[in-house]
């Protein structure tokens, strides 16, 4: 990541100044950083794309149907290549080349889910296209769990959710195995490698069930469970900071991630769910299920400036940007919701503005009160 | 944790070709035991996005008639009894929700999944899929079966196992068998 190294280059010079650091401290960091950047990551990522272009060449040749060759044989030619993939994969592993060898089992998984297809193809199995996905994440996140991949484990997420997003598209309700799925991936992965990336994508994929949970559910309006779940989430993760953090460091991402999925559901009822201002003879200043709209409003605005201020306390950049992100939506929200009464939506504004302004002069008198000195020790 | 690489290499590979070797398996078995009836039907042709091009076939007996006021719910499973009248000829002879308690010599039963329901003028009706509405063919096979069907007669070939699963095994094109070449 070169926008880090350059920060850490301007950082490291000015430690060095300091006297933080020796010289022969500087060269061995700067040492560190060059190799294993540039070993791990172009290679990694071009071994990746590789093979990422191998499996849609195999899957393609299975789409292309190609009758000329016996069935045993097509079949045979995916087994064999799978096999050679994974052996690959476990020569380079011992011979040492852990980013090749992820390269040739995230190949290895994508030729298992080929074949998968090419047997449903050969024998005109239509079955349950999603069961079959499935399959496929199960394998592939078997692969990643004992050779500790990361390419295999972000195949088998990507899985994950395309399994449950087609089980939900057919039934149109909520897919709730996907949990059981997304807990095992999420244990495997914390027994493994622990990759961040990886929990990002976890995280995403789990936001993107809970955002659903307020579109799909019949009981009542689901978007007050996705509110809640979101809401608790956040403040889990920012006042159980410490013990969440010693057992599994994601309390600030979490933070973040819960305020997102909050304010999706407090956007879905204000601007997305039933009717919108142009319904005829429906007030643009409520929301479907009734509310005002100034309520659901100024609750996202409070939300978003407690995640805000929650952000400026912790230090935590990601929490300040979905805030800031959530901000501009929800005011364009209700901008474009209330356009047809122009005094209404001006005077929303004009109040919000005012709030907003004198809780920034608040938080300013509080929030500088820590000394410099304690604010260095909570580095 | 860290598992010996060659030991992960073995676990893989048992699971994933034990999935693979599972999946031919049960298909085999069904193309060889099963019992074969014939369908009529009729193709359109769309495109599978990883496997192809294949044809989706609509059968004659995959829209049944269900009781007056029976509540059917897409998703539901339903068994139809096939009987041969004529000849070639099969056709649906009795629809459940449970498997038949006793089969006739000359009755096959189908397993199908309801995925729609009609009611009205036409009288209370509903569509099922036996799992054998896809017919996979060669890149660019898809649209010539289907103009020589719109002149022709297209039959499938279905074996039928003992619970109602179905498996197309082949076609019959204007009177022509066309089995579909066996993996072994």
């Amino acid at each position: 990541m070169i926008w880090n190294r350059q920060k850490l280059e301007r950082q490291l010079g000015h430690w060095r100044e300091k006297g933080w650091v020796t010289e022969a401290g500087l060269a061995a960091i700067r040492d560190e950083i060059h190799q294993g950047s540039a070993r791990f990551g172009l290679s990694g990522v071009l071994g990746v794309i590789g093979a990422t272009l191998l499996a849609f060449g195999v899957m393609m040749f299975v789409g292309a149907n190609w009758q000329e060759m016996p069935r045993l044989a097509r079949l045979g030619l995916l087994g064999g290549s799978m096999w050679a993939a994974y052996g690959l994969a476990a020569w380079l592993y011992v011979r040492n080349h852990p980013a090749f060898g992820h390269a040739a089992v995230l190949l290895g998984s994508a030729i298992f889910g080929a074949s998968i297809m090419l047997i449903a193809q050969m024998y005109h199995l239509e079955g349950h296209p999603p069961g079959a996905v499935l399959v496929w994440g199960i394998g592939t996140g078997l692969a990643a769990f004992l050779f500790r991949s990361n390419p295999a484990y972000a195949l088998a997420i990507a899985l994950a959710g395309l399994w449950a997003g087609w089980e939900t598209s057919l039934s149109n309700t909520l897919h709730w195995p996907y949990l059981a799925f997304w807990a095992v991936l999420f244990l495997a992965l914390t027994l493994t490698t622990r990759w961040r990336a990886g929990y990002h994508l976890l995280a995403l994929s789990l936001s993107a069930f809970v955002v659903l949970i307020g579109y799909l559910t019949d009981v009542g309006d689901g978007h007050w469970l996705t509110l809640g779940i979101g809401v608790a989430t956040a403040l889990l993760a920012i006042f159980l900071e410490k013990p969440i953090d010693r057992i599994l460091a994601v309390s600030r991402p979490g933070a973040a991630y819960g305020i997102a999925v909050a304010f999706a559901a407090l956007f879905g009822i204000q601007f997305l769910e039933g009717n919108s201002y142009t319904d005829a003879g429906l007030d643009p200043w409520h929301a479907s299920n009734g509310m005002p709209l100034w309520v659901l409003g100024a609750a996202s605005i409070v939300l978003l400036i407690a995640g805000l201020v929650a952000a400026a306390i912790t230090d935590n950049r990601g929490l300040m940007w979905i805030s800031y992100i959530g901000l501009s939506m929800e005011l364009l929200g209700i901008y474009f919701k209330t356009f047809g009464t122009l005094l209404d939506t001006s005077l929303f504004f004009l109040t919000a503005g005012v709030l907003v302004i004198l809780f920034s002069v608040v938080a300013y008198k509080l929030l500088r009160r820590p000394e410099p000195t304690t604010a260095l020790e909570a580095h | 944790m860290r598992v010996n690489t060659w030991i992960a290499v073995a676990i893989v590979l048992l699971f994933q070709t034990g999935v693979l070797g599972w999946m031919v398996y049960d298909r085999m078995q069904l193309l060889e035991s099963g019992k074969e009836v014939v369908l009529k039907t009729e193709p359109v042709d769309p495109m599978s996005l990883f496997r192809g091009e294949y044809v989706i076939l609509n059968y004659d007996v995959s829209r049944v008639p269900r009781a007056q006021g029976e509540q059917v719910a897409n998703g539901d499973i339903r068994y139809v009894t096939l009987e041969e009248k004529v000849k070639g000829e099969w056709s649906v002879a009795a629809v459940g929700a449970a498997y038949p308690v006793s089969v006739a010599s000359g009755q096959v039963v189908l397993r199908g999944k309801v995925i729609n329901t009609w009611s009205g003028d036409v009288g209370e009706s509903m569509q099922l899929h036996f799992g054998i509405e896809s017919y996979f063919v060669e890149q660019g096979q898809g649209k010539v079966l289907e103009d020589k069907v719109r002149t022709g007669d297209l039959r499938v070939i279905v074996a039928v196992d003992d619970s109602g699963k179905a498996a197309i095994k082949g076609l019959v094109l204007d009177g022509n068998v066309r089995y579909d070449e066996p993996l072994f």
